[in-house]
């Protein structure tokens, strides 16, 4: 019999892990709303951009803090860069050609990372250290201030898509493509902040945990298949779906894991999504 | 030609021929194709070695290679095997037995290795065995500890390690010993390894004490965050948590229970004293108990040398994998020289009379299983990491310190 206790203590845990989830698909989901590309890469930008380069910031600057900053206007400017090379051509592509594109990108920045830092396992250190009591469990700061920095960086999105008139532009892009361009909001334009965000976003994520577990090539694809699962549960281009639907998934795998095994955590998830999308098959959040 | 392919009229004779011809002679170019470019006999010998290259034990696995460089390098410095170089040809099988088994497959079918000598994972050594057994390959396991590869009495595989019942072993009588607990909980991996190295834990304390589990939880293989299941062990109020993931679980979910608070002796592993310090942070590594470590001892008199040569060579220590792996290169090309032939059935003899002085003692095998199964070295000891060094504390007759209560842990009432 499991206490009300444990579950409690469950749930945030679930709702720790689930911010990265979170933070990680509102990426992604943002890509796929905007500019209708699905980004196969996503959990290898997450990998790259993220953990290597604020590893690779951080032995070169020795402060894990300034290391984890760095990532942004690095991964902030691959993301425009591509958006005028590899991905300048995808909206208009079929759904295969973007597979190929996309799946070709992950291979490639998997080869990358393992000629340059090899299969090594590496670490930087914790901008925090230290640990809060909450609910009767210690928590490590740095976890804490995961959640914290993902509120935060969710509320600038989501001031900036709803206040702005670059984000306004995007909301209009993501509705109707033509009746955008109609209306002089240049769609190219709109594609490289789009994709310059949505690599930013993954890269703070592979930044934020890169202190927590370890960084190694491997550790893009597990990132990269739940990303597209909370995109799929949110509905495909919903941002706060996203956003909610990270949450969701977090704390669904700790409790469930508490219910029936931690082994099946994934397990769970999975089936719990396909379950979603068979009786509603637009996602929870999504309107098509 | 165009009328041949368009026309409703039948080939003619001469039609017919030429067809004939080109069809014999595309077959017949191909079946040379075939066998003009089927690997040559090499002028090297070729052992194939497959290990987790990538994956969550990549760490592991790269020590290994760098121990089997190490004995190749060795090997052909003092003339190689039969006069000819040895080559050690690498799998990456990244943890998953399908990956294991194919690469096996690779090594002996494309590659044309003469005997196998890896393995880390169970789980893929149970695969890949398959393979190596349809070939008839020699194949030496270095460190898959499941007792059902002894129990298939392949007669072409071989173990130089123990298995799973004499590792756990270790782990519950230093428990019962020192810690002397009234509950301990399990946190393993959900792996042939993890299933039954937990099950020998729990049967050992049972008929050993009167410990009680309360707690048996598995974790996926490459789980990065143990929150969660630390998270109900630690509401099991346990007083000794043993942990048996690998690779990189171990530092993991050592630190995160650490970062947790749980008021628990931890036992666990670890491969490379430096690698886990470095993933854990001096700040929780203080005090770590380990059982499965190759102590800086002088077990045959090749141990310090190559211990020293290794951490010299690489800048950390060799893991006892890595002491494992360096050993089994060696044992097969013992073997090779010894049944002055590459032909697998006479390596395979040889191999059954195999005494060789390794670095973690004198390797044979028993005729049964084809084990070298009795507790060595690294199976008898449990270290503890004291300031930043790693300390062998039991079994107490041969400790070099007493083990330190570990501070976050109240003892059992």
């Amino acid at each position: 019999m499991v206490s009300v206790e444990l579950l409690l203590q469950q749930i945030v845990n679930g709702l720790i892990l689930g911010s990265i989830y979170s933070i990680c698909a509102v990426g992604l989901t943002l890509i796929f709303g905007v500019m209708g590309v699905p980004n196969f890469a996503h959990g290898d930008i997450y990998m790259l951009l993220g953990s290597y380069i604020a590893f690779s910031l951080y032995a070169l600057l020795g402060e894990p803090f300034v290391a984890m900053l760095g990532v942004i206007p690095i991964s902030f400017l691959v993301g425009l860069v591509l958006n005028y090379t590899l991905f300048h051509d995808l909206p208009r592509r079929s759904l295969t050609d973007i597979m190929i594109i996309t799946f070709g990108l992950s291979m490639c920045i998997e080869g990358l990372v393992l000629i340059i830092w090899r299969a090594d396992w590496h670490k930087i250190p914790s901008v925090v250290t230290g640990s809060v009591n909450i609910g009767g469990l210690s928590y490590a700061y740095e976890r804490v201030m995961i959640v914290g920095v993902t509120i935060a960086i969710i509320a600038a999105l989501w001031i900036f898509v709803q206040k702005t008139k670059w984000g306004k532009a995007m909301r209009a892009t993501q509705q109707n493509k033509e009746a955008a361009q109609a209306v002089g909001i240049s769609l190219s334009r709109i594609y490289a902040l789009t994709l310059g965000i949505g690599f930013t976003l993954a890269a703070i994520a592979g930044a934020l945990l890169a202190p927590v577990f370890y960084i190694h090539p491997a550790i893009g694809l597990p990132i990269g298949l739940k990303s597209f699962t909370v995109t799929i549960l949110a509905g495909l281009g919903s941002i706060h779906g996203a956003i909610i639907c990270g949450f969701i998934l977090g704390v669904v795998e700790a409790v469930g894991g508490t219910l029936i095994s931690f082994a099946y955590a994934d397990a769970i998830s999975y089936i719990i999504t396909i379950l979603v999308i068979l009786f509603i098959p637009r996602g929870l959040f999504g309107r098509y | 030609m165009l009328s041949l392919i368009s026309s409703r009229k039948a080939i003619t004779k001469m039609q017919g021929i030429i067809i004939a011809i080109v069809i014999v002679v595309a077959v017949a170019s191909g079946i040379a194709y075939y066998y003009l470019t089927l690997p040559k006999l090499p002028e090297e010998i070729r052992i194939g070695t497959v290990l987790p290259l990538t994956g969550p034990a990549a760490l592991v696995g790269q020590d290994m290679k760098w121990a089997a460089d190490m004995a190749a390098e060795e090997i052909n410095a003092a003339g190689g095997v039969l006069g000819r170089k040895v080559k050690i040809l690498y799998g990456d099988d990244e943890s998953k037995p399908e990956k294991g088994a194919s690469e096996t497959e690779r090594l002996i079918t494309k590659e044309g290795v003469v005997a196998l000598a890896g393995h880390y994972h169970s789980s893929v050594h149970m695969a890949a065995i398959e393979i190596s057994h349809k070939y008839m390959i020699p194949d030496i396991g270095v460190s898959g500890m499941t007792e059902a590869l002894r129990l298939k009495k392949y007669p072409n595989a071989f173990f130089t390690h123990s298995n799973t019942t004499a590792m756990a072993g270790v782990y519950a009588r230093f428990t019962i010993d020192y810690v002397k607990p009234k509950t301990y909980a399990l946190l393993s991996e959900e792996t042939d390894f993890g299933r039954l190295i937990s099950t020998a834990i729990i049967k050992y304390i049972t008929e050993h004490s009167t410990a009680k589990c309360v707690y048996e939880g598995y974790a996926k293989v490459g789980e990065k965050d143990y929150y969660p299941i630390l998270t109900e062990i630690k509401a099991q109020k346990p007083d000794v948590i043993l942990i048996n993931t690998s690779g990189v679980g171990v530092p993991l979910a050592y630190k995160q229970a650490r970062e947790l608070g749980i008021p628990a002796t931890m036992i666990g592993y670890l491969y490379v004293l430096k690698d886990f310090i470095d993933m854990v942070g001096p700040e929780y590594s203080e005090y770590y108990f380990s059982s499965n470590i190759f102590a800086r001892a002088p077990v045959t008199p090749k141990t310090l040398p190559w211990f020293e040569k290794y951490a010299a060579k690489y800048g950390k220590e060799p893991s006892v994998q890595a002491a494992r792996q360096y050993d089994a290169i060696y044992v097969v090309c013992d073997a090779i020289q010894r049944a002055g032939s590459v032909e697998a059935d006479k390596i395979i003899k040889a191999l059954r009379e195999t005494k060789f002085v390794g670095v973690r003692g004198t390797i044979t095998f028993d005729p049964v299983y084809q084990e070298w199964g009795f507790e060595y070295v690294e199976f008898g000891l449990v270290g503890q990491i004291q300031g930043g060094k790693l300390v062998v504390v039991y079994p107490f007759g041969v400790a070099e310190k007493p083990a330190i209560w570990q501070p976050w842990a109240p003892k059992p009432s």
